[in-house]
């Protein structure tokens, strides 16, 4: 059961958009996917066609006294998603605290998905996670518990500054997103990183109307369009993660 | 960043997931290698043109490594 973590290197790279698209085109290549929404802007379940107003989700459901995984919601016969909830910013400090005090708090939650994938009660291969940007203690322990961690970046000098100034996760693979190659700033940086950093994905996401039309379709990319260039890349993303990212399966 | 993780350490048992928890989450600076590609045709062009790349760059290169362009382009110098 391979987790993977997706985590934007800031805000804005469009992670949550790709984590539902490599979630559906996992899905369509024939694989069992539950993805899990770990920002509290709460926006992944938004491309799975879920009412704004419902407020189901994991940390709801935490703070509710229930178990984590009870805000869980099927899309397709083997696609899941387990929205982050509605929280009041207090109940989200609370939630915040409770995991400083736990630091493996999640480690055992997907250690239980595991290990009931061994006994047949937990249908899903993959694991993908939508962790927020920056390095809070939630982030570290989902950080810590994955067996992958791709890094989403945009080829613009804010995402350049931060590759020098950042501490990034140790080992994860670099994913550049949103490439408009009539830049020549952005051209210019892609080849740079691609010549220089260690871990790029020989894939690249090109900036398309469809993926930002995507989200307010209320689809994954892959299902709104399916022929758009952003969906072939991203099946192609989901094949470099069947080739490279396997080797978790229990 | 805060690394500070131990948070309650009164069972043995939490101080052990603790530092396994610790030990497994390792963040470091990306590696990033100039001099590979301190020869590379367009490179010179690439730091010319922009100064932040050839400030990131040149914080990089060792000193014996081969000087970038923007070095003679650079109005501050």
């Amino acid at each position: 059961m391979p987790v993977i973590a997706l985590q934007g290197i800031r805000g804005g790279v469009g992670t949550t958009s790709v984590t539902a698209g490599l979630a559906w085109a996992l899905y369509a290549l024939g694989e069992s996917v539950l993805v899990i929404d770990f920002s509290p802007d709460n926006l992944l379940r938004l491309h799975f066609n879920m009412p704004h107003e419902n407020p189901r989700g994991w940390a709801r459901a935490e703070i509710d006294g229930e178990g984590w995984n009870q805000g869980a919601m099927q899309y397709c016969d083997t696609l899941a998603f387990l929205p982050f909830g509605q929280v009041t910013p207090s109940e989200r400090q609370a939630l915040y605290s409770r995991h400083l005090q736990a630091p493996a708090h999640w480690q055992y939650n997907l250690a239980q998905l595991n290990l009931s994938r061994r006994h047949a009660d937990n249908p899903f291969r993959w694991i993908l996670l939508d962790i927020p940007a920056g390095d809070g203690p939630l982030t570290q322990q989902l950080l810590a518990t994955s067996d992958h961690a791709i890094l989403l970046l945009t080829p613009d000098a804010n995402c350049h500054a931060r590759l020098h100034q950042q501490t990034l996760p140790a080992g994860s693979h670099l994913l550049i997103n949103q490439f408009s190659p009539a830049s020549q700033l952005q051209h210019d940086l892609n080849q740079l990183w691609n010549q220089t950093l260690h871990g790029v994905i020989p894939v690249v996401i090109h900036r398309d109307e469809a993926m930002a039309e995507s989200m307010a379709m209320k689809q994954p990319v892959g299902e709104y369009r399916p022929d758009c260039m952003t969906a072939e890349e991203i099946t192609t993303l989901a094949n470099w993660c069947l080739i490279h990212c396997s080797d978790a399966v229990s | 960043m805060d690394n500070s993780l131990n948070g309650s350490a009164e069972e043995s048992f939490k101080e052990i997931q603790d530092d396994v928890f610790v030990l497994r989450h390792t963040f470091a600076l990306p590696k990033i290698n100039y001099v590979d590609i301190a020869l590379h045709e367009q490179l010179p062009h690439m730091m010319a043109h922009w100064p932040l790349l050839a400030e990131f760059a040149l914080s990089i290169m060792p000193a014996d490594s081969p000087a970038s362009p923007t070095e003679q382009n650079n109005k501050s110098n």
